[in-house]
C-alpha cells in the first residue's frame, strides 16, 4: 500500500513539474542587464552600448556635446516619445546634479521650471545639507521648490526644517499639510529633536509643526504626547497639537483616544470635509478596530455629531467593498444617529462602486424607514452621478403614494435640484411615460424654458401633467416665462381657463414683472379693469416695491379694493416705509384717510425685526 | 486485468491529474493572459530585479537611471511591474517606466492597474505611485488610440478609481482629440470639470462649423460651454455674421451661448452692426442673450448709447441685467463716470442693480480700494440695495479672507453684511471653536445676535451635540436661553427623534412644553419626537 502511495506521489509530482515546464513563460529574449550570482551577492553588470540602444545614444549625446549640459538638455527636451524624453531628462538631471547642481538649478528654473524640482530631489539624495543651502540661496523661485520636498528633507536633513519653514512661510493652499507631514517624519526618527524643533517654529506654521511632531509621538506613546500638548500655552497651536495627538494615538489605542475627545475643541474647517478632531480620531480608530469604535459610539450617543461621524467614511467604504451584505446588515441594525448620513456620503464617493450589490441587498429586505432611507440615498446618488442610469433605476420603483417622495427626490437629483438643466431635453427624451410628468414639472419650476426658449413646446407639455396639478404648473410656467418676456406670458395666461390657473398665472406674472421692471408692470396693471384680477396684480406690485420704493407701494396698496387684501397690502407697504423713514411713514399713514382701527392695526402689527415679505394671500 | 490493478492505475491516474492541475495553476497566476510571461518573477528576472532594486535605491547620479532604462527598454509588458517595483516609490522613475509600459501594451497596463485598485489599501503586492502610472498610461494611450481608451473606460466595471481615470482621460484627449473628449464627457456625465482648453482654438479653427456642431451636440457641461466660448471667439475674429447664421441652426441653448460670445467679439470691432443684428432678433431668449454680450463691449466705449439701446430693445430682467453689465463695463474704465451714470438713473430695480455692479467692480479693484468702495456703498439710501450690492462680493471675500470679513462685520459698516454672511462667518468660527464663536457673537449688533448665536449652536451640534446641549442647559433664563434650547431641540430632532426626546426630558416640564411649541416642527417630525418621548416614559 505504502509503495502504491509513494508511486502516486511521485507521479503527481512529475505531473506538477511537467505542467510548469509545459506552461512556463518563454525564455527572456535578452534583457540589457545581465546578472552574475554568487552564493551571497547578485551583481548587476552595467550594460554596454551593444547591449542597450539607450546607453549607446547616451554615450553619443556626450560625445556630441561634451560637458555642455544645457546643450544636451535642449537636444532631447522636445523628444515626442515620453519614455525616451523622460529617461534622457532624468538621467541628465541626475548627472548634472553631481557635476554642477547650482548651474543646473539656475538653468532649469529659467528654461524648464517644471523639472527643477527633480534636480532638487537628485541633489538632496546626494548631498542633503548642500542641497538645502543651495536651494535656499537660489532666490525666491528656487525656495518655492522646497515645500514639495519637505517630506524628503525631513528624512535626510531634518535639522534644516525650521530654517526652511521660516524662509518659505505658509502655503497659499489652506489644505496644505506638508509641514505637518514633515515634522511627523522627523518625529518618527527622533521624537525629542522633532518636538524641540517644532517648538522653535514661529508664526503661522507653528501649529502645523507641533501637530506633526505630536501625531507621530502619540503613535509611539499617547499619554506622554498628550501631557506634552496639554502643557502648551492655550491657543491655536495647542489645539492643533492636541487634535494631532488624539488622531495619532487612535492608530494604536482607539478607545483611549476617543475617551479624551472632550479635551480638545472640534477644530474643524467648514470648507474641508471631515477635518475636525472627532472625524480624524474616528477615521484612525475605525481603521484600527471597527467593532470597538462602533461600540464606543453606541455607548456614547451624542458625544460626536453627524459631521464628525464622516470620519468613518473611509473604513465604511472599504467594508462595503469586501462585505456588502454584512456591512449593510450592520448599518440597518445600528441605532447610532447619523450613521445613515455616513452611508450616503460613502456611496456618493468611492462606495458607489458597490451600487449594484447594495441595490440587490435592499431588494431582498423587507421595506422599513431604514431601508427606504438607504434606497433614497442610493437612488439620489445614481441620479446625480449617472442620470441616464438614474432613469432606469427610478423606473424600478413602483409609482405608489408610499414611494412618491422617493421618486420626487430621485427625479430632482437628476438635475441636481435644478442646477443642471442643460441635460433636461436629453433626459426627458429618454424618460418613461411614468416619469415624464415629474420631469416636466421640475423643468418648469427650474426655468428650463429660459434655456430652451421654446414656450410652445412647454405649453404642449402641460397636457402630460396630471389634471389636478396642471393649474399650479401652468402658473409656474407663466412665472418663469415672465422673467424673459412678460408680454408674451400675459397673452398666453389670458387664454387659460379660470380652472386652468388663469388668475394665479396672471398674479405670478405680475409678481415677476414687478420685481424686474416695476414701472412697466405698473403700466400694465393700470390697464386692468377693477376686480379681483387687478387687486391680485396690485398686491404683487406692492410686494415687489415695498423695499425699494415704499412710497409707490403705499399708493398701489391704497388702490386695492377688496378690504382684506387692502389692509394686508397696506401693512407690507407700511413696513417698508417705517424701515426707510419712520417720519414719512407716519405722515403717509395720517394723510391716507384710513379708519382709526385700520391705522391702529397697521401700527401694532409692524415688527421692526421682521423682513419685508410679499403680501400674504 | 485484476480489479486491484485497475484500482492502482486509476489511483495513479488521479495523482497525475492532480499534479498537472496544481502545476498548471502554479504556472498561470489568476488573470494572466496565456502567452505573456508571468508577472511572478521566475528566477533570473527575480534576481535581476533584486539587484536592480539595490542599485536604484542606493545609487546616485545618472547610473541608477541608466540601469532602469536599460532594464526597461527590452522588457515585455508583463515584466514592467517587476521593474517598476524595483524603482520603488520614486514618482519620476515610475512615471518614466509607466510611459514605456503604456507604449508596449496599454490594454495590459490598464488591466493591471484595474487589478491594482481592487487590492486592499496598503497591500504589499501593490505597485508604487499608482497616480504616476495612471497619468503615464492615459498620456500615451489617449494619443495612440483615443477610441480605445474611451471604450476601455466605458466598459470597465465600476471601481473606486474609475471617475479619476475618466477625468484624466478627457483631460489628455483635449490635447489630441477634442471631439472624442467632448463625446466622452457627455457619455460619462462629466459636467463640472474643466480640462485643458489649450488646443481648442487650434482644433476649432480647422473647421468652425464642424467644431460648433460638435460642441453643440455634446453641450451638457462646463467644458462644452467653455469650448463653445472659444469657438465663438474664433467666429467673431473671422466671420461674425457667418457664425451667427450658423448659430441660428443650433439648438436653443447652444445658439444662445455661441451667439452671445460671437456678439461680444463683434461688438468690440463694429458695435453698430452688432447692435443692429441683436435688435433684429425676434426670438426673445436669443435677443436677451445677445444683448448681454453686446452691452459688455459697448459699455466700455459709450455707456449712454448702450443704456438707450437696452431701454428700447429689452424688457424685464434682461434689461436690468444689461444695465448692470453696462455699468460694470463703464466702471472698469472710469469709476467716476460710472458713478455719475448710476446717480442719473431713476430709483428702482435697475438703479440698484447698476449700483451693485459699480460697487462690485470697485471692490474687486484691490485691497486698497475696498475701503473707498464700502464708504461709497454706505451712502446709498436704500438699505436693501446696499445689502444686495454687498452680497455680490461677500462670499468670495469670506473664502479668501475670513478674518477680514469678521472684522468688517463687527466694524462701522457691518450693517451692510447680510444675515447669511454673518451666520456663515459664525459657523466657520464655531466648527473650530464654538466657545470662541459665541464670544464673537456677543460683539455683534443686537439685531444680528440671536440668529448668529443659533448658527453657532447649530454648528456646534454637528460636531459635539452633547457639549452644545450642556452649554444650552446651563444658560440663565431669558430670551437667549429660549432660542438656544429651540435650536438644540430642532437639530436633535432632525438627526434622531430619540435623542431629541432624551434631551427634552432633561428640561423642566414647563420649559419642555414651551420649547416643543416654539420648535415649530413639521408634523412628521413632531409625531416622531412625541412617539419617542412616550416610548421613554414607558
Amino acid at each position: 500500500m505504502l509503495i502504491r502511495i509513494l508511486t502516486a506521489a511521485a507521479i503527481g509530482t512529475a505531473g506538477y513539474f511537467a505542467a510548469i515546464a509545459f506552461n512556463a513563460a518563454p525564455g527572456d529574449p535578452g534583457r540589457s542587464i545581465s546578472v552574475k550570482a554568487s552564493d551571497q551577492v547578485v551583481e548587476l553588470n552595467f550594460p554596454t552600448p551593444e547591449e542597450s540602444a539607450f546607453i549607446g545614444e547616451w554615450e553619443q549625446l556626450h560625445v556630441a556635446h561634451g560637458n555642455d549640459f544645457a546643450a544636451m538638455y535642449a537636444a532631447f527636451k522636445d523628444t515626442p516619445d515620453a519614455f525616451r524624453r523622460r529617461a534622457f531628462r532624468y538621467a541628465l538631471i541626475a548627472e548634472w546634479s553631481v557635476r554642477d547642481p547650482q548651474a543646473a538649478l539656475a538653468y532649469l528654473l529659467e528654461n524648464d521650471s517644471y523639472t527643477a524640482g527633480q534636480l532638487a530631489h537628485e541633489w538632496l539624495r546626494r548631498d542633503p545639507q548642500g542641497a538645502v543651502t543651495g536651494v535656499l540661496g537660489g532666490g525666491e523661485k528656487a525656495r518655492g521648490l522646497l515645500r514639495a520636498l519637505l517630506g524628503e528633507i525631513a528624512r535626510v536633513a531634518p535639522t534644516r526644517l525650521v530654517e526652511i519653514l521660516a524662509a518659505i512661510g505658509p502655503s497659499k493652499n489652506r489644505r496644505d499639510q506638508s509641514a505637518t507631514n514633515a515634522f511627523a517624519i522627523f518625529a518618527v526618527k527622533d521624537p525629542s529633536a522633532a518636538r524641540a524643533a517644532a517648538e522653535s517654529v514661529a508664526g503661522e506654521m507653528r501649529g502645523q509643526a507641533l501637530a506633526g511632531a505630536a501625531k507621530a509621538w502619540a503613535e509611539m506613546d499617547g499619554p506622554a504626547a498628550l501631557a506634552w500638548a496639554q502643557a502648551m500655552q492655550p491657543g491655536e497651536g495647542r489645539d492643533q497639537a492636541l487634535k494631532a495627538v488624539l488622531a495619532g494615538w487612535a492608530k494604536t489605542d482607539p478607545l483611549a483616544a476617543l475617551g479624551k475627545l472632550d479635551l480638545v475643541p472640534p477644530g474643524g474647517d467648514e470648507m474641508q470635509h471631515a477635518s475636525d478632531a472627532g472625524a480624524q480620531v474616528l477615521r484612525e480608530a475605525a481603521k484600527k478596530d471597527w467593532d470597538a469604535t462602533i461600540g464606543w459610539l453606541r455607548d456614547n450617543p451624542g458625544k460626536l455629531g453627524r459631521a464628525s461621524l464622516d470620519g468613518l467614511q473611509t473604513e465604511m467604504t472599504r467594508r462595503l467593498s469586501v462585505d456588502t451584505a454584512g456591512t449593510m446588515r450592520l448599518l440597518a441594525s445600528e441605532t447610532i444617529p447619523g450613521l445613515g448620513w455616513v452611508f450616503g456620503n460613502a456611496i456618493l464617493n468611492d462606495g458607489y462602486a458597490q451600487r449594484d450589490a447594495i441595490w440587490s441587498w435592499l431588494d431582498g429586505q423587507p421595506t422599513s424607514d431604514i431601508t427606504r432611507g438607504f434606497r433614497a440615498s442610493l437612488l439620489n446618488t445614481i441620479a446625480w452621478k449617472e442620470p441616464e442610469e438614474g432613469l432606469r433605476f427610478l423606473d424600478r420603483i413602483p409609482n405608489t403614494a408610499e414611494n412618491a417622495a422617493l421618486l420626487q427626490r430621485g427625479v430632482e437629483s437628476l438635475f441636481n435640484g435644478g442646477t443642471r438643466m442643460e441635460q433636461f431635453e436629453n433626459l426627458l427624451g429618454k424618460a418613461s411615460s411614468n416619469l415624464r410628468p415629474r420631469l416636466i414639472e421640475i423643468g418648469v419650476t427650474a426655468g428650463a424654458l429660459n434655456i430652451t426658449g421654446e414656450p410652445s413646446v412647454w405649453i404642449a407639455r402641460l397636457d402630460e401633467i396630471p389634471v389636478e396639478r396642471r393649474a399650479i404648473v401652468a402658473s409656474r410656467l407663466a412665472d418663469v416665462w415672465a422673467a424673459s418676456d412678460p408680454q408674451a406670458a400675459l397673452r398666453w395666461a389670458a387664454t387659460l381657463k379660470e380652472t386652468g390657473g388663469r388668475e394665479s398665472a396672471l398674479e405670478a406674472i405680475a409678481g415677476t414683472w414687478a420685481a424686474t421692471d416695476p414701472h412697466e408692470a405698473a403700466r400694465w396693471v393700470d390697464t386692468l379693469p377693477a376686480g379681483p384680477g387687478r387687486d391680485n396684480a396690485s398686491r404683487s406690485l406692492v410686494g415687489a416695491l415695498a423695499k425699494s420704493e415704499p412710497e409707490t407701494a403705499w399708493t398701489w396698496a391704497l388702490s386695492v379694493q377688496s378690504p382684506g387684501a387692502r389692509i394686508a397690502s397696506l401693512q407690507v407697504a407700511y413696513s417698508g416705509l417705517r424701515k426707510k423713514d419712520p417720519a414719512i411713514a407716519e405722515q403717509m399713514l395720517q394723510s391716507a384717510n384710513l379708519p382709526a382701527d385700520a391705522v391702529k392695526t397697521l401700527r401694532e402689527n409692524y415688527k421692526p425685526e421682521a423682513e419685508i415679505q410679499s403680501v400674504p394671500r | 486485468m485484476k480489479r486491484a490493478t485497475l484500482q492502482t492505475i486509476a489511483f495513479w491516474g488521479l495523482a497525475l491529474a492532480a499534479g498537472v492541475t496544481l502545476g498548471s495553476l502554479r504556472a498561470f497566476s489568476p488573470g494572466e493572459e496565456k502567452g505573456t510571461r508571468s508577472t511572478n518573477p521566475v528566477k533570473e528576472p527575480q534576481l535581476a530585479n533584486e539587484a536592480l532594486t539595490r542599485a536604484v535605491r542606493t545609487g546616485t547620479g545618472a547610473k541608477r537611471w541608466l540601469l532602469l532604462v536599460a532594464a526597461a527598454e527590452k522588457a515585455t509588458a508583463s515584466e514592467m511591474p517587476g521593474i517598476i517595483r524595483a524603482a520603488g516609490d520614486d514618482y519620476a522613475a515610475v512615471q518614466m517606466l509607466g510611459a514605456h509600459w503604456a507604449g508596449l501594451d496599454p490594454k495590459h497596463m490598464f488591466a493591471s492597474l484595474y487589478a491594482e485598485f481592487l487590492l486592499p489599501d496598503g497591500s504589499p503586492a501593490a505597485l508604487p505611485q499608482r497616480s504616476a502610472l495612471m497619468e503615464a498610461l492615459f498620456e500615451e494611450w489617449s494619443k495612440s488610440d483615443p477610441a480605445g481608451v474611451v471604450k476601455a473606460l466605458t466598459e470597465v466595471p465600476n471601481f473606486s478609481a474609475r471617475e479619476t481615470m475618466r477625468h484624466s482621460v478627457v483631460n489628455r484627449l483635449m490635447f489630441t482629440d477634442v471631439e472624442t473628449s467632448l463625446r466622452a464627457m457627455s457619455e460619462w456625465n462629466i459636467n463640472n470639470y474643466l480640462p485643458s482648453m489649450k488646443h481648442v482654438a487650434e482644433w476649432a479653427a480647422r473647421d468652425l462649423p464642424h467644431a460648433s456642431a460638435v460642441a453643440a451636440k455634446y453641450n451638457r457641461g462646463f467644458a462644452a460651454r467653455e469650448v463653445l466660448k472659444q469657438i465663438g471667439k474664433a467666429w467673431a475674429a473671422s466671420d461674425p455674421e457667418g457664425g451667427l447664421r450658423f448659430a441660428a441652426t443650433l439648438d436653443s441653448q447652444s445658439r444662445t451661448m455661441l451667439g452671445a460670445e460671437i456678439l461680444t467679439g463683434w461688438a468690440g470691432k463694429d458695435v453698430a452692426a452688432a447692435a443692429r443684428f441683436a435688435a433684429g432678433q425676434t426670438d426673445i431668449t436669443f435677443r436677451n442673450a445677445l444683448a448681454q454680450g453686446l452691452v459688455g463691449a459697448w459699455g466700455k466705449e459709450d455707456p449712454a448709447a448702450a443704456l438707450d439701446w437696452s431701454q428700447e430693445n429689452l424688457a424685464g430682467k434682461a434689461r436690468t441685467e444689461a444695465v448692470g453689465g453696462i455699468v460694470a463695463a463703464a466702471a472698469e474704465k472710469d469709476l467716476t463716470m460710472a458713478g455719475e451714470l448710476v446717480a442719473r438713473m431713476d430709483p428702482g430695480t435697475a438703479q440698484n442693480r447698476a449700483a451693485a455692479s459699480l460697487f462690485e467692480v470697485w471692490f474687486k479693484k484691490g485691497e486698497d480700494q475696498r475701503g473707498a468702495a464700502i464708504e461709497w456703498l454706505a451712502t446709498l439710501p436704500d438699505k436693501e440695495a446696499r445689502r444686495a450690492a454687498f452680497d455680490r462680493v461677500q462670499w468670495d471675500w469670506m473664502w479668501k479672507d475670513p478674518q477680514g470679513v469678521r472684522d468688517f462685520i463687527t466694524g462701522p459698516h457691518g450693517d451692510l453684511a447680510s444675515s447669511d454672511i454673518v451666520n456663515q462667518s459664525t459657523r466657520n468660527l464655531a466648527v473650530k471653536n464654538p466657545e470662541a464663536a459665541l464670544e464673537w457673537v456677543a460683539k455683534l449688533p443686537a439685531d444680528s445676535k440671536a440668529d448668529a448665536r443659533a448658527a453657532a449652536v447649530e454648528a456646534w451640534m454637528r460636531f459635539r451635540p452633547e457639549a452644545a446641549a450642556d452649554y444650552a442647559r446651563k444658560l440663565p433664563a431669558g430670551p437667549e436661553r429660549d432660542s438656544v434650547l429651540v435650536t438644540v431641540t430642532r437639530t436633535f430632532a432632525w438627526t434622531a427623534p430619540e435623542q431629541a426626546a432624551a434631551w427634552l426630558q432633561t428640561l423642566p416640564e414647563g420649559e419642555r412644553n414651551t420649547v416643543l411649541e416654539n420648535s415649530r416642527f413639521a408634523p412628521e417630525h413632531l409625531s416622531k419626537v412625541e412617539a419617542a418621548m412616550l416610548g421613554r416614559e414607558k
